[in-house]
């Protein structure tokens, strides 16, 4: 907390220095105060060998369409605004940012499921099973997570094949390109669910370690 | 597949920890397997949830908050708080409340608020002699005022899904967010008045002024954003646009955001957008599912059937959402009980504005309750105060927030009175 004992400042060069010096401490304190809080964990990740850098780099590559994703939902706002002002129609930006959006959400997700524990859940049990209770129950976690996964990428792959000749309304984006991300990024989910059953839940489960994650 | 097992299977998986979407989507997907539905369907109503003009809101709102808590500008707020603020007994607890509030006009969500600032204000409340408990709890309740003060992320999910007027529905919510943030400032009063101990330091008049200076510039968001609402110049997800257009800017001037923190701002955005739309994709799954099988209409009965009565509707909605809200992310409550509750509101008599503000309180309320408790979960992790701790400390301003649901529920003029006034 900032000291309160500088002299009044009415314009004087050293009020003003005291000023300075007590907002510049408060900032100090607020940094501490901000940098204190748990560790991280650690993304799920093979333990070593070649899994571990395709694992690590499609972590990246999800990070990075992801946040420029949501750069492009910004420029394409904006650019709606400033549009509204000028002759012309453009709906098509409206069109991408919405599926910007979709796929920015999709894309993502395999991320969520890596980089735990992003995704929203109670985590009450967490309280209440131990040791290989609790490793049971993440075991089945990720086993629910995969089967979901296999029946939206059935149904993805169902709209990839079938929507072959459709556009979508404005920007005529083959309907194919749009369907095929979020088929790619529900595919990139049950592999981190494979991945987290075979690495982490398997060998919690059986009483040898595992990635703790 | 009958309906009870899907529900119950939702909740099963829930409290067994599956992430929220998932918890959702499994039990959708058997039902869609099981009732003969076809799996691209599923897929293609999950997008659909997502692909909205009015939601993609939600991700720049998201921006505007992650970008005024990394940088500068949640200090500067904090900064003029506590020097304004600090000098009065308990002060730090009024800076609590009115850094919320501050913070409240630039981002819509109750999480980043906790995560954000809940670290600074209680490790700092507590260095300076407060109850953690006390300290905590207040963190969570002040943190509640984001999302229903306007820019409110539940507000543009309930308006998208209700398909009312996201400005009029900000309007609505003013009142309801002052009036929460005055019965906190009426609880830590009294409270403080049994703690003469913790005295506030003196006031450096100088000090102050420059503080409100600097703090001058992050407040041109909200009048950007809530200006440009209900002013009528843009729509709800322009004026986020624009909103966080202002906010990168007025982080670049201040020459503290190195090119990977801005590229930090932006994976983070994305990552809770993406928790919160798979979420929303998954509940507008269970939407449809619900709709097929008639629940708008079963509930409806049920409900005319009961009572006919508003005042005992509005009672039994109020129960019956502080109890979803406790069981219940908001969002995907928020659009699973708007399509139920909305008409048979309408044929009590209730505006759908005042509705929209009952149901995101009641939901808000059920983030700091257990076993849910959004909010406590991440104000336990980023202050490292035990869990049972920050829900005891919670449930003393429990009682506040009460009153203040009872007081919109049965005063329609609190919710109705400003978007008539501006015309909305």
């Amino acid at each position: 907390m900032a000291r309160h004992d500088g002299p009044p400042a009415d314009g004087a060069d050293s009020a003003n220095h005291g000023q300075a010096d007590e907002i510049e401490a408060l900032e100090e304190e607020l940094h501490a105060l901000k940098t204190e809080g748990p560790p991280a964990e650690p993304p799920l990740l093979p333990s070593r060998g070649p899994m571990r850098t395709v694992f690590r780099v499609l972590g990246v590559l999800e990070q990075v369409l992801g946040s420029l994703l949501l750069v492009l939902i910004l420029v394409l706002v904006l650019a709606q605004v400033a549009i509204r002002y000028l002759p012309g129609s453009a709906a098509w930006t409206g069109e991408l940012a919405r599926l910007s959006m979709v796929w920015a959400t999709f894309l993502m997700a395999g991320y969520l499921v890596a980089y735990p524990p992003h995704h929203i859940a109670i985590q009450v049990i967490d309280y209440i099973a131990k040791g290989r209770w609790l490793a049971g129950v993440k075991l089945f976690v990720d086993v629910v997570i995969l089967a979901t996964c296999l029946v939206l990428i059935h149904g993805s792959f169902t709209l990839v094949t079938t929507a072959v000749d459709q556009v979508t309304p404005a920007g005529e984006l083959s309907m194919r390109f749009v369907n095929a991300i979020p088929l790619v990024a529900l595919v990139l989910v049950a592999a981190r669910a494979v991945l987290g059953i075979v690495v982490r839940d398997i060998p919690a489960f059986r009483g040898s370690g595992g990635n703790p994650a | 597949m009958s309906l009870a097992l899907l529900i119950i299977a939702i909740i099963l998986l829930f409290l067994l920890r599956v992430p929220m979407a998932f918890a959702i989507l499994g039990p959708s997907v058997v039902y869609f397997l099981v009732e003969g539905y076809t799996t691209h369907l599923a897929i293609r109503l999950v997008m659909q949830g997502i692909d909205s003009w009015p939601l993609l809101a939600v991700p720049l709102f998201i921006l505007v908050g992650i970008v005024a808590t990394r940088t500068e500008i949640a200090d500067r707020l904090y900064d003029a708080a506590v020097l304004f603020l600090g000098p009065l007994r308990a002060g730090l607890a009024y800076v609590n409340i009115a850094v919320s509030l501050g913070f409240s006009w630039m981002s819509g969500a109750s999480l980043a608020d906790a995560a954000g600032l809940g670290a600074i204000e209680v490790n700092h409340m507590r260095k300076k002699g407060y109850p953690a408990e006390f300290s905590v709890g207040l963190s969570a309740s002040s943190a509640l005022i984001s999302p229903i003060m306007p820019p409110s992320i539940p507000a543009v999910v309930f308006a998208s899904v209700a398909a009312v007027s996201t400005g009029a529905l900000f309007a609505a919510a003013v009142i309801p967010a002052f009036l929460m943030t005055f019965a906190l400032v009426v609880l830590v009063w009294i409270w403080a008045r049994r703690r003469p101990d913790l005295v506030g330091e003196p006031y450096n008049r100088s000090a102050v002024r420059r503080a409100a200076v600097r703090a001058l510039p992050p407040m041109g968001a909200p009048v950007i954003i809530l200006g440009g609402i209900l002013g009528g110049f843009f729509t709800p997800t322009e004026a986020a646009g624009v909103g966080a257009l202002y906010m990168l800017l007025l982080a670049l001037s201040y020459r503290t955001l190195k090119p990977r923190d801005i590229a930090m701002i932006f994976r983070d955005t994305a990552v809770i957008t993406a928790q919160i739309m798979l979420i929303i994709g998954a509940s507008a799954l269970l939407s449809w599912i619900l709709a097929r099988e008639q629940v708008p209409q079963r509930v409806a009965e049920s409900l005319v059937g009961l009572t006919e009565n508003p005042f005992i509707f509005l009672l039994i909605v109020n129960v019956m959402l502080i109890f979803l809200g406790m069981l219940l992310e908001p969002t995907s409550a928020l659009i699973i009980v708007t399509p139920i509750l909305l008409p048979v509101a309408i044929t009590f008599g209730v505006d759908p504005l005042q509705l929209g503000s009952i149901i995101i309180f009641n939901l808000m309320i059920g983030l700091m309750t257990p076993p849910m408790g959004g909010v406590v979960f991440v104000l336990s992790s980023v202050t490292e105060i035990p869990l049972e701790r920050v829900f005891k400390g919670a449930a003393i301003y429990l009682p506040a927030m009460i009153i203040v649901l009872l007081l919109i529920t049965y005063v329609p003029a609190l919710t109705l009175w400003l978007p008539q006034l501006i015309g909305l």
